[in-house]
């Protein structure tokens, strides 16, 4: 088993901060197994009605036919791809996987400054609002975010960190300071956030 | 960080921004598949790798995935050797260390201590001597090259070569 360590997540049933695991490298077996647990917890959702307020369309998220096996399959075992998981109460929480490497900043303070890139994140349907009246965790894209740079400052890129945001997500973005740098035509037209230094400072502090 | 440090640390974040349902994405699986093929060990992947004999440890690391804790662990080495070997190319590895890396990499050990000691290998094919040569001389740590990628690509199959009786 790859190295993991002991972070927290919000157990929304109760409002505590319970502790979880941040698995650093997981491997494809990993990511089959959060396929088979989330894309069946999505099927099971739209089979029945969708809960209240909630549009069926709200079940289209961008994501909600994301294979992740196929993602980590697809880089293999290259260190500068690193996928992340977040495990608690016996189910995959989140998934990321990153670019660590050839990647870099656009923002003008640190513009061709190596960063760390999110190419993919993404918490299990069960925690997101778009899929289920009450989730179950909060703080999965919290944690892989403080991931995504720490990472970034221990290759010595100082946190600055990249991303392409699902729509949903800019709000979140935005708040850390993270900087939106408009629509990219060949990232499905989702908007870049690059994070920082200082930002990154911020967040993790 | 500890638990309570990390709970902390969360619960203030959470009262200040609310993550329900972030995400990241916007690559298609063909574009990350190409990009990965491309970059199976990239120039990048060498850049601040000072020493021949690093460039090729870090190298193989990449090439098969593994951390420094990993590739110490598998040669019953010290973490902090692979660290060293990696970043100053005037360390001195002990002999059993080379010998256990050059194992676990599937090198020739006496071909791998030669270069350990910044001796270019001197039998045979004159071509791949002279690459040998240039690798060890890069003069840039900072940045790779395509030919000093090369370079060490070449020297990796020259220390994988152990068909001519010197293992």
């Amino acid at each position: 088993m790859s190295p993991s360590r002991t972070i927290a997540l919000q157990d929304m049933s109760s409002g505590a901060l319970v502790p979880a695991q941040l698995i650093e490298q997981v491997d494809s077996a990993y990511a089959h197994r959060a396929d088979d647990s989330w894309l069946s917890f999505i099927a099971a959702q739209t089979a029945c009605a969708p809960p209240e307020g909630l549009s069926v369309s709200g079940l289209e998220l961008q994501h909600a036919h994301w294979r992740w096996e196929q993602k980590v399959q697809s880089v293999g075992s290259l260190l500068s791809y690193p996928t992340l998981g977040i495990e608690c109460a016996g189910e995959v929480q989140g998934l990321m996987l990153l670019r660590t490497d050839g990647e870099f900043g656009r923002l003008a303070e640190q513009l061709h400054h190596p960063i760390v890139y999110v190419v993919f994140l993404a918490a299990a349907p069960w925690n997101l609002p778009a899929v289920v009246a009450e989730p179950r965790f909060r703080g999965v894209g919290t944690a892989l975010l403080r991931a995504a740079v720490e990472i970034s400052g221990e290759l010595g890129f100082k946190g600055r960190v990249g991303l392409h945001s699902l729509p949903q997500s800019e709000a979140f973005y935005h708040r850390y300071g993270m900087r939106c740098l408009g629509i990219d035509e060949d990232k499905e037209r989702l908007n870049y956030f690059e994070m920082d230094v200082d930002t990154a400072a911020a967040f993790i502090r | 960080m500890s638990f309570e440090k990390y709970r902390e640390w969360l619960a203030r974040k959470l009262a200040f921004a609310n993550d329900a349902g972030i995400g990241a994405g916007g690559t298609s699986l063909e574009d990350l598949r190409k990009d990965a093929e491309a970059r199976t060990v990239t120039p990048a992947v060498l850049s601040g790798v000072p020493g021949e004999l690093g460039r090729v440890v870090r190298y193989v690391r990449e090439q098969r995935g593994w951390t420094r804790r990993q590739m110490a662990d598998l040669a019953s080495i010290d973490e902090e050797e692979v660290k060293n070997i990696e970043q100053s190319e005037e360390y001195e590895a002990a002999p059993r260390t080379l010998v256990n890396l050059a194992e676990l990499c599937g090198f020739s050990a006496r071909r791998f201590q030669l270069l350990a000691r910044h001796i270019v290998p001197r039998e045979e094919r004159a071509g791949r001597m002279v690459t040998l040569a240039f690798a060890a001389k890069s003069k840039h740590p900072g940045s790779v090259s395509d030919e000093e990628f090369e370079a060490v690509r070449t020297l990796v199959q020259v220390l994988s070569d152990r068909t001519s009786g010197d293992k």
